[in-house]
């Protein structure tokens, strides 16, 4: 843990990725690391927070949240951490489960001196970028490991790569019968759970900033198109119902806000209190990505609808954002216990 | 009242088994597997209607029309949608063509109609212009006369199906008057004519069968207007009365609906078990349901008598808002599988993510298509102006 930043050094950390993303609409994440020199601010949540926020605001694709994922599940297991300019992801989701590492059925057996594994991981985010990747497995009797994957080792391994909505490059892989060395594994064999449910909140917490960036960014586009588009012979932002959507749009990303410094704070606090805190955030988070992002659509009209602008895009990410590790429902069961 | 009585019972059945035997089972079959129609897919089920008689829903008979009651078309529109078969894309056969019939000259009944049922010529629909959407009289498009034309100016958007269309209808400006829903003409071009240019847009859910349109010095003979010069609100009007029911899409959302329970059984839930199991998704589902049940009913009363302004407007508001609903519990319950962006218009599209349930893309760019329906046909905010009207009225 680094030591927190003072006011003055979160606005001058703002203002530099603000400062580098205008300049660059789209960036490479090489680039983007080693220009600004924010390597070592990956593995600071705060710090993670505010990058992820201009992120957000700019709606420009960068992996920060799957790196700094990585770059924490291979630093808390002792494993050499990739410079942080290299592209690393986590493999967890499967088709036979909805958000629960339990349902994990990707499996890894032992096989002489290394590993083999067996499975299908769905869309895994920058995995056709990746340098390299951290696959969520099944060892042994019934625990989860972690396996990490030079992406290069492409011998039984089936890649469908694709798009995801918000533009991001992702696959599905397809794991047959594919032959990993013994120092693969990283961190403890069978002992990979809680380190990925850890994983899982500070991904969310990096989420969660990064979509009050593009919330912000969306109400500001809502307002500044309802001013100047013109009908009935004034800017429809004169008409108080639209003016009530807007508010309305404002508090939710008020409350998305607080959220994310919610989720933030909570990080080093005890499992369940940060469970309890990240899933709050998300299901506010959630709430306001729907929300906020249908209304900015419905306010600029047919124009909402169009490829054109940027507001879908916008949309389109919070939408990504809403299930990236888990919905609403899956962080209200977990608030409630069930 | 709300039951139907055994006439229309008979008809259903007779509607039901047209489609299970007379309908091209491979249009029903894309559509099942979520493949985007080609335009040869719709002329094929266009003629499998207009074999039976039933393309020209909301003609009268003597143009070739089916002539049926408000409700014998609601119940072919619901067992069209139950039997997962073609929309009938409107422009021509809902929008133009009873106006056509009403208000056209012979000539244009007997060209431009059986060209319309025996899909020949498809037709898109030139109404909105950028400055004009929810203020549709302030259109600026223009038509000055020249001798025994009209010269066209002026820029269209939001045009359906422009791609596959050789005719475009027109509200054009002819005159200035004090109101400005006077002075606009209804005035049709075949949309090959030099000065044409269609902008296709593509739009957020990754289609792009929407274009923009500019008209520069399009001449086209007078006698391709509808009706008399001027008249063009009002006949638009007369069409909306006829046809304000028609995006109800009853039968499709509560075929939508269904289809979720049975994704649901195949989605796994948070800890065993599957979706349709899952009292959140359960309950989610159950109130739309609810809603749609109510709403259902309200159609069938206003389909037994009249239908005014406001109710109009608060079906358009019910109706609209049902569906995007259910489209947002389908990206619900899709969950992470929504997150792929694939191109819908090969056979084998899933295939280019096999770890993922189809029906999540397909959920996903739903959800995005439908957001428009708030906003087309005269927007949430314009219906609720309507219908202020009407109940400001009881306040006097």
């Amino acid at each position: 843990m680094t030591a927190p930043l003072s006011d003055a050094e979160q606005v001058m950390l703002r203002d530099a990725v603000r400062t580098y993303l205008a300049k660059d609409d789209a960036p490479r994440w090489f680039d983007f690391i080693d220009r600004l020199g924010i390597g070592r601010a990956l593995l600071d949540a705060q710090q993670g927070a505010i990058i992820a926020e201009e992120i957000g605001r700019a709606r420009v694709h960068l992996p920060l949240a799957e790196v700094a994922t990585a770059a924490w599940l291979l630093d808390r297991c002792n494993a050499p951490v990739p410079p942080a300019t290299a592209i690393a992801t986590l493999a967890w989701a499967e088709p036979g489960l909805r958000y629960d590492f339990a349902g994990i059925e990707t499996r890894a057996r032992r096989n002489g001196d290394g590993w083999r594994l067996e499975g299908t991981k769905a869309v895994v985010d920058w995995a056709t970028e990746a340098d390299a990747l951290l696959v969520a497995a099944r060892t042994g009797g019934d625990g989860l490991s972690l396996f990490r994957i030079d992406s290069a080792r492409t011998d039984g391994l089936r890649l469908s790569p694709y798009r995801t909505i918000d533009g991001h490059p992702a696959a599905d892989l397809i794991f047959e019968d594919h032959a990993l060395p013994d120092d693969a594994l990283i961190g403890p064999e069978c002992g990979a759970l809680d380190l990925l449910e850890e994983a899982r909140d500070r991904a969310l917490a990096l989420l969660a900033a990064e979509a009050v960036g593009l919330l912000d960014s969306l109400l500001e586009q809502t307002i500044a198109y309802t001013g100047q588009r013109r009908q009935f012979g004034q800017p429809i932002a004169g008409f108080q119902a639209l003016q009530h959507r807007m508010v309305d749009m404002y508090l939710e990303c008020e409350l998305a806000r607080s959220s994310a410094w919610l989720a933030v704070e909570a990080l080093d606090e005890r499992p369940a209190a940060r469970a309890r805190a990240v899933s709050s955030a998300m299901v506010n988070i959630a709430r306001a990505c729907r929300l906020v992002g249908q209304e900015a659509i419905q306010l600029h009209g047919g124009m909402g609808m169009t490829d054109e602008l940027p507001i879908g895009h916008y949309v389109k990410r919070a939408m990504a954002i809403e299930v990236s590790w888990a919905d609403s429902d899956w962080h209200l069961a977990r608030i409630a216990g069930l | 009242m709300l039951k139907l009585t055994p006439e229309e019972v008979a008809f259903q059945e007779e509607v039901r088994a047209f489609f299970a035997r007379d309908y091209p089972a491979h249009v029903i079959a894309k559509n099942k597997a979520g493949q985007r129609l080609t335009k040869q897919d719709h002329i094929d089920a266009q003629r499998a209607l207009n074999a039976r008689g039933w393309l020209g829903v909301g003609w009268p008979r003597d143009v070739g029309g089916t002539g049926w009651t408000p409700i014998e078309r609601y119940i072919f529109d619901e067992e069209l949608e139950f039997a997962h078969a073609a929309g009938i894309i409107p422009m021509a056969v809902i929008y133009i063509g009873p106006i056509i019939a009403a208000f056209g000259s012979e000539q244009q009944k007997t060209e431009w109609l059986p060209a319309i049922l025996e899909s020949r010529s498809f037709w898109a629909q030139g109404y909105s212009e950028p400055e004009a959407g929810s203020d549709l009289a302030s259109l600026r498009f223009s038509a000055v006369r020249d001798g025994d034309d009209y010269i066209l100016n002026g820029t269209k958007i939001w045009t359906s199906g422009a791609h596959w269309a050789d005719w475009i209808f027109c509200l054009a400006r002819t005159s200035r008057e004090e109101r400005k829903q006077q002075g606009i003409s209804l005035i049709c071009a075949p949309l090959g004519l030099p000065g044409i240019r269609v902008h296709p847009i593509r739009l957020i859910d990754g289609s792009d069968e929407l274009a923009r349109i500019e008209f520069d010095n399009v001449r086209v003979p007078i006698t391709n207007r509808i009706g008399d010069e001027g008249q063009a609100w009002h006949y638009a009007n007369v069409l909306l009365k006829t046809e304000r029911l028609s995006y109800a899409h009853i039968g499709s959302k509560k075929r939508d609906l269904a289809a979720l329970l049975d994704q649901a059984a195949k989605l796994p839930a948070r800890g065993s078990g599957t979706m349709d199991r899952d009292p959140a998704f359960r309950f989610a589902h159950a109130r739309i349901e609810a809603r749609l049940a109510a709403i259902e009913a309200s159609i069938l009363r206003a389909l037994r008598g009249e239908i005014s302004m406001a109710t109009a407007a608060a079906l358009k508001i019910a109706c609209t808002e049902c569906a995007q609903a259910i489209t947002g519990l389908a990206i619900d319950l899709a969950g992470r599988s929504r997150l792929p962006m694939l191109d819908r218009s090969v056979a084998d599209w899933a295939d280019a993510a096999p770890a993922v349930a189809p029906f999540g893309p397909v959920a996903l760019q739903s959800y995005l298509f439908e957001r428009a329906q708030t906003i087309y046909g005269g927007s949430t905010e314009v219906q609720k102006n309507i219908i202020w009207r009407a109940l400001a009225g009881m306040a006097r």
